[in-house]
C-alpha cells in the first residue's frame, strides 16, 4: 500500500516537473520567437504574417510556398530568417534550362585520383530559396519535390540525408505565365503552406522607401556600390540550434482538443462534398491544418489551439489543395470565394438564421 | 517625202520583226517572245492598259530608245490562246491617243496540244437554295444548342442546387440551437456535438449582429470584441479548447442569454427531439 503511494506521489512530482519544464520551454521559445521577429523588422518593413508562415514552417519541418510579384522582399526576409537563426541558406533561381543535378548534386571524376568524387549541391541546406519554381522543366521541380518528401537525396549510388532542419520556401510569380511548367496538385500538396502576398500599406510603404533613402553607399576597392538591405542584415544570430529545437518541441506540447479536431474534420470534408470543386484536400490538409494551428497557437503565445487559428491558416492551407470545376469557373467563383462560403457555411444544418453558419 | 521613206523603212522592218526567222516555228501558248530594236515612228509609245483580266495577249516595253524624231523598242509579249497578234493594236501614245500611223507588227502562236483536243468540264458555281438544305439543318442545330445552352444555365444546375438546399433547410435556426444550448447547460452535451456547438453559438451571434458577409476571421475578432458575444465566446472556447477543465468557467451560467434569446423567438417545431436528430438532418 505505501509503495502504491510513493509510486503515485513519484508520478505526480514527475508530472509537476515535466509541466515546470515544459512552461519554462514556452517562455523561452517565446522570447526566442520575439527576438527573431525584431530581428527580420530590422530589414523587412510590415508582412508579419509571412514572417509568422515561416516561422510555422520553421517550427513543422513543413515547406512554404510564396506567390507574390517581384520586389516585395521575399528573398530578404528568408534571408533575414536564416541568419537569424543561425542557419544555413542557399538560394536557386529556377530556370527552363536548370537540370536536376544542378540542384542535387552530381558525380564528378577527379582527375588526381581518377575517381568519381560526389559534388553536393546547394539543396544540402537548411534553408533552400526555390525562386520561381514554376520556370524549371518538371524533372527538376520533380528532383526538388522528392527531396523534400523524403528529405534525403541520391548522387549515384549513394543515398545522402538532407540536414536538419530542412526548409524549402519557393516562389511563384502570379502573373508572366508564358513559358512556365505549373506545379501539378499532387507536388503542390507537399508544401504545407501557400501564402500570397500583398503589396505592404501605404505607410509601410513610406517606411521602406525612407529606409532605403537612408542606405547610402559602400566603398569597395577603388569604388562604391550602393548599399542594400542586405548590407546592413546583422550576422549574429539571436538563436541557436538549440533553440530552435526547443521551440519545434515547444509546438508538440500545444494542446489540440477533439473539437478542435472536430472543426478541421468538418472542413475539410465539406471540401470533398462541395459541388463547385473538382476534387478537395487530401488527409494530408488536415494534418498541415493541426501541425500549423498548433505553431500559431505558440507564436500567439497559447499553449492549445481555438478556431481563430483554423481561419487565420485555412486559405495558406487549403486554397492550393483545391481545385474549381468548370462550372465554377463559368460562374465567375474564385478558389478564395469558395473557400470562404464553405469555412462560412460549415454546420449549415446547425444554426444560422440566414442558413449560414461559422 | 522623208517622212514616207522611213515609213516604208519601218514596215520593212515591222514585216521583217512580225516574221523573224521565218524558219523557227512560231512560240507556243504561254511563252514569252522578245522583239527588240523595233523604230517606230512619231511620239513615245506605251503599252496600252488591259481592260480584259481574261486577256489572250499580254504586251510589255522592255525599253526605248530614241532614234531621231521617232523611237526604237524592245518588246516582250505572251499570249494564252494560239492565233496572230497585232502589237500595234496594244500600243497607245504616252499622250493617250490612239497613232493611226503604226505598221503592223504581227506574231504568231500556235498551240501545243493536237487539233481536237476535248476539254474537261469547268466547274460553275452553283447558289445554294435560300431555306432548306445545309442552310436549314444548321439554323435548326443552331437553335438547338442556344436552347440546350438556356435551359442549362436558366432551369437546370442552379435551380437544382438551391432546392437541394431548400431541402436541408427544413428546420429552423432556433429549432437547430436550442436543444444544443440545452444539453450543454445541463450538461449531458455528447464530446462529438462541441464543435457542432461552438460553430452554433458563432453563427447564433453572428445573425444577431447581422456580421454575416464577413470571413471568419474578421468575423471571430469582431465578435470577440463586442461586450456580450465576446466573453461568452472566449468563455467557450476555454471550455472547449484548453487542456483540463477550467472551473471557472460556468457553462450554465455563460450560455444562459442565448437561451434567453432563443426563447424571445417562436418555439420550435416538433422536429427537432435531440440534437444529434437535427445534425443530421
Amino acid at each position: 500500500m505505501v509503495t502504491r503511494l510513493e509510486e503515485r506521489m513519484t508520478d505526480s512530482a514527475m508530472h509537476e516537473t515535466s509541466k515546470r519544464r515544459n512552461e519554462m520551454n514556452f517562455d523561452e521559445t517565446h522570447a526566442f520567437i520575439d527576438r527573431i521577429r525584431s530581428r527580420i523588422a530590422e530589414v523587412v518593413v510590415g508582412q508579419e504574417i509571412v514572417v509568422e508562415r515561416l516561422l510555422i514552417a520553421l517550427f513543422t519541418g513543413g515547406h512554404v510556398l510564396l506567390q507574390g510579384v517581384p520586389g516585395l522582399a521575399k528573398t530578404l526576409l528568408v534571408s533575414a530568417m536564416a541568419k537569424s537563426v543561425h542557419l544555413e541558406f542557399s538560394r536557386i533561381q529556377f530556370t527552363v534550362d536548370l537540370l536536376p543535378s544542378d540542384i542535387v548534386g552530381s558525380e564528378i571524376l577527379d582527375q588526381k585520383s581518377n575517381d568519381f568524387r560526389v559534388h553536393q549541391g546547394p539543396i544540402f541546406t537548411n534553408l533552400l530559396l526555390a525562386d520561381e519554381i514554376n520556370r524549371a522543366a518538371p524533372k527538376v521541380q520533380s528532383a526538388l519535390l522528392e527531396a523534400m518528401q523524403e528529405h534525403k537525396v541520391t548522387i549515384g549510388n549513394e543515398t545522402f540525408a538532407l540536414p536538419a532542419p530542412f526548409l524549402v520556401i519557393a516562389t511563384q510569380n502570379p502573373v508572366e505565365q508564358s513559358g512556365t511548367f505549373e506545379l501539378p496538385e499532387a507536388q503542390l500538396d507537399r508544401f504545407m503552406l501557400c501564402h500570397r502576398l500583398t503589396y505592404p500599406t501605404p505607410e509601410e510603404e513610406r517606411e521602406v522607401l525612407m529606409r532605403n533613402a537612408r542606405l547610402g553607399i559602400r566603398r569597395e576597392g577603388s569604388g562604391a556600390v550602393a548599399r542594400t538591405e542586405f548590407d546592413v542584415l546583422e550576422h549574429s544570430p539571436v538563436g541557436t540550434g538549440g533553440d530552435l529545437i526547443a521551440a519545434m518541441e515547444a509546438v508538440q506540447d500545444i494542446h489540440v482538443s477533439e473539437t478542435f479536431a472536430d472543426h478541421v474534420v468538418e472542413i475539410v470534408n465539406q471540401t470533398r462534398q462541395d459541388d463547385r470543386l473538382d476534387f478537395g484536400c487530401s488527409p494530408r490538409a488536415g494534418i498541415a491544418l493541426i501541425k500549423s494551428a498548433r505553431a500559431r497557437a505558440l507564436i500567439q503565445g497559447r499553449h492549445y489551439v481555438v478556431p481563430d487559428d483554423l481561419f487565420a491558416l485555412a486559405e495558406d492551407v487549403m486554397l492550393h489543395r483545391i481545385r474549381l470545376n468548370y462550372e465554377a469557373l463559368a460562374d465567375g467563383l474564385t478558389g478564395t470565394d469558395v473557400l470562404q462560403q464553405i469555412m462560412a457555411g460549415v454546420g449549415r444544418k446547425v444554426a444560422g438564421r440566414n442558413g449560414q453558419t461559422v | 517625202m522623208l517622212r514616207l521613206s522611213l515609213i516604208l523603212v519601218c514596215a520593212i522592218i515591222g514585216a521583217c520583226a512580225s516574221h523573224v526567222d521565218a524558219e523557227t516555228p512560231p512560240p507556243t501558248v504561254g511563252m514569252p517572245e522578245r522583239i527588240e530594236q523595233v523604230v517606230l515612228p512619231g511620239p513615245e509609245l506605251e503599252v496600252r492598259p488591259l481592260e480584259d483580266r481574261h486577256a489572250p495577249f499580254v504586251l510589255r516595253i522592255v525599253a526605248v530608245y530614241p532614234h531621231g524624231t521617232d523611237h526604237r523598242y524592245d518588246f516582250e509579249y505572251y499570249a494564252l490562246e494560239p492565233g496572230e497578234y497585232n502589237l500595234s493594236e496594244y500600243l497607245q501614245r504616252t499622250d493617250g491617243t490612239t497613232p493611226d500611223d503604226l505598221p503592223e507588227i504581227i506574231v504568231e502562236y500556235e498551240s501545243i496540244l493536237p487539233e481536237g483536243q476535248v476539254f474537261p468540264t469547268s466547274l460553275r458555281p452553283t447558289k445554294i437554295r435560300r431555306f432548306g438544305g445545309y442552310r436549314l439543318w444548321a439554323a435548326i442545330a443552331t437553335l438547338v444548342w442556344v436552347a440546350g445552352l438556356f435551359a442549362l444555365i436558366f432551369g437546370g444546375r442552379k435551380p437544382m442546387r438551391e432546392r437541394r438546399e431548400a431541402e436541408q433547410e427544413t428546420l429552423s435556426p432556433a429549432d437547430r440551437l436550442r436543444p444544443l444550448i440545452r444539453s450543454a447547460r445541463n450538461g449531458t452535451l455528447p464530446a462529438e456535438e462541441r464543435a457542432s456547438l461552438e460553430r452554433a453559438v458563432m453563427a447564433f451571434w453572428r445573425d444577431e449582429l447581422d456580421l454575416g458577409d464577413l470571413p471568419p476571421a474578421e468575423l471571430s475578432q469582431q465578435l470577440k470584441n463586442h461586450p456580450d458575444a465576446g466573453p461568452m465566446l472566449r468563455g467557450l472556447e476555454t471550455w472547449l479548447h484548453a487542456p483540463g477543465s477550467d472551473p471557472s468557467v460556468d457553462l450554465d451560467e455563460l450560455l444562459r442569454p442565448i437561451e434567453d434569446r432563443l426563447d424571445a423567438q417562436p418555439q420550435p417545431t416538433a422536429a427537432s427531439q435531440s440534437p444529434r436528430d437535427d445534425l443530421r438532418t
